[in-house]
């Protein structure tokens, strides 16, 4: 199934992107275009290949076939425009005991414009600032990050996704390891965003949550399921091809919420 | 302890142990953090290859150790990053051939080598001025690129998938970082041997880990501990007329039990 004609024009091009790893075929045949300033969530059970296509728009993977486009340019072409992408890996890709505070992890992603053999500079210190004062970690970004609660190091690992002013963020399940405030208050910092222009493309299998902010939604499971606004996409048909299981939906609270049918 | 410092030997050894100590350290607070100790111990066993095929073909042993064990390195980074071999088990192929191909070519050589076994133990004792030299321009080779990229190999350490899209070139970085390892190793051996180096690389970080948890802290941290080892270490054997290398590896995991004993109390 192929995605095509978003409202504007396309910060992410895919088209017939196929990935196989150690002989399995993780994405196959997926075409996508995300707009520019699309909010975007990528649904899909765990194993569809979220992670992976996350991947290969921030140029991690390269595709077994198909072509990438980012910011209408080659991935390879990109170059210094990779810096424009803000990347935020699934919680269980970072060693929580590695020795560095908050406030170090979110400069780091400042090293590539820093260069070699430099220090940091003010506006190094002031762009850190900003991002941790918007993801409202400021309070604790001094702690080691082995010291700071899931909810904490994710609004951390936020703060390094948009200290170099990101012209797309790629979040792969950032909200997994918070409690129900500190998940408000993550989205509520995307909606901002997403207001001021930044495209944003978000791995996720909580469709009850995800609806709620989301313009549009794809749904995957190797292949591209189905994709379009979350209302007029989410049926017992699309679940059932998703996630391979007899799942119906109702609506509760202006959300949708699936439930696995019980065997008769 | 001034009387032992009288000898010239003494005064090379002293410089080339906090020389080693300090090099280290600060690599080994990489080595610890990025979880590469195996392949740490892998490439000190290469160099016995190296040193082995130096001696046979009559090239400088540290060199052909180098230039041999570089090779070893890139090809277990090349593995794991390129083909379904992992990390671990490229570490454990290149282990053990590497020290077969060794005991082969000693096999080749005409006579019995003594001085293989000084790389195999370590001799500190016996740093020559020219070993001083070559100690002394890897320590400032390997401690000058660090300072240039040591804060992007921090990163890539710590994530390599996030320094990559931030705009580093994560893998070139690591193969930068398995570089300067291995030159760390090569150089090291004469100070403690083949067999022990990986415990001067490995435990004054892992020791200073457990009193710190900012990594620059335990790297400063990990440079006392090792240098104050090397520096009992050599003593030690000096007085009881033991193996030094072994002496400060033994000085060094003391200090590792200490230093853990300290955690657990501040907890």
């Amino acid at each position: 199934m192929e995605a095509r004609t978003p409202a504007v024009a396309p910060t992410v091009e895919l088209d017939s992107v196929t990935v196989t790893y150690q002989g399995v075929t993780v994405l196959e045949n997926v075409s996508l275009d995300v707009g520019q300033g699309e909010f975007l969530a990528v649904l899909g059970p765990n194993g569809s290949g979220k992670t992976t296509l996350l991947k290969v728009i921030a140029g991690l993977i390269a595709p077994e076939a198909g072509t990438v486009r980012v910011f209408g340019m080659a991935l390879a072409a990109l170059g210094k425009g990779r810096q424009r992408i803000g990347y935020l890996p699934q919680s269980s890709a970072h060693n929580p005991r590695f020795p560095v505070s908050g406030w170090q992890a979110v400069m780091m992603a400042r090293y590539a414009a820093i260069g070699p053999g430099r220090f940091p500079r003010r506006a190094d210190r002031e762009a850190v600032r900003a991002a941790l004062a918007r993801t409202e970690a400021l309070d604790f970004a001094g702690k080691p990050i082995g010291k700071l609660s899931g909810g904490q190091r994710q609004r951390v690992y936020l703060a390094r996704a948009l200290v170099n002013a990101p012209s797309m963020l790629l979040l792969d399940e950032p909200t997994t390891a918070m409690d129900t405030d500190t998940e408000e208050q993550f989205y509520r910092t995307l909606q901002e965003m997403h207001r001021a222009g930044t495209t944003i493309l978000i791995a996720s299998h909580d469709i009850a949550v995800i609806s709620k902010y989301v313009d549009r939604v794809a749904c995957l499971n190797r292949r591209l399921v189905a994709h379009g606004r979350p209302d007029s996409v989410m049926s017992e048909e699309v679940l059932q091809e998703m996630y391979g299981c007899d799942s119906m939906l109702f609506g509760h609270g202006g959300r949708p919420h699936m439930v696995v049918k019980p065997h008769p | 302890m001034i009387d032992a410092f009288q000898f010239a030997f003494m005064q090379r050894a002293l410089i080339a142990g906090v020389l080693i100590g300090v090099l280290c350290a600060v690599v080994g607070t990489y080595v610890v953090h990025k979880g590469l100790s195996f392949m740490g111990a892998g490439i000190a066993h290469a160099s016995f290859g190296g040193v082995a095929l130096g001696v046979w073909l009559g090239v400088q042993p540290v060199l052909a150790a180098m230039v041999f064990c570089l090779l070893v390195a890139w090809s277990i980074a090349w593995l794991s990053l390129r083909t379904q071999v992992r990390e671990d088990t490229a570490i454990g192929i290149f282990f053990a051939s590497t020290m077969a191909l060794g005991i082969l070519v000693i096999g080749l050589i005409q006579g019995y080598r003594q001085d293989l076994f000084g790389y195999l133990f370590g001799s500190i004792l016996s740093v020559s001025p020219a070993d001083l030299w070559i100690i002394a321009a890897c320590t400032a080779l390997v401690l000058g690129l660090l300072w240039l990229f040591g804060k992007e190999l921090l990163f890539v350490i710590f994530d390599a998938e996030a320094a990559s899209v931030s705009g580093l070139p994560a893998t070139r970085l690591y193969f930068l970082l398995i570089t300067l390892v291995t030159v760390t190793i090569v150089v090291s051996i004469k100070v403690v041997g083949i067999v022990l180096v990986s415990a001067l690389l490995i435990t004054p970080a892992a020791a200073a880990s457990q009193l710190s948890d900012r990594f620059g802290r335990i790297m400063l941290a990990a440079a006392a501990i090792s240098v104050a080892s090397t520096l009992a270490g050599l003593l030690l054997s000096y007085w009881w007329d033991t193996a030094s290398g072994a002496t400060i590896v033994m000085v060094v995991t003391l200090l590792f039990v200490v230093a853990s004993g300290l955690a657990r109390m501040r907890r």
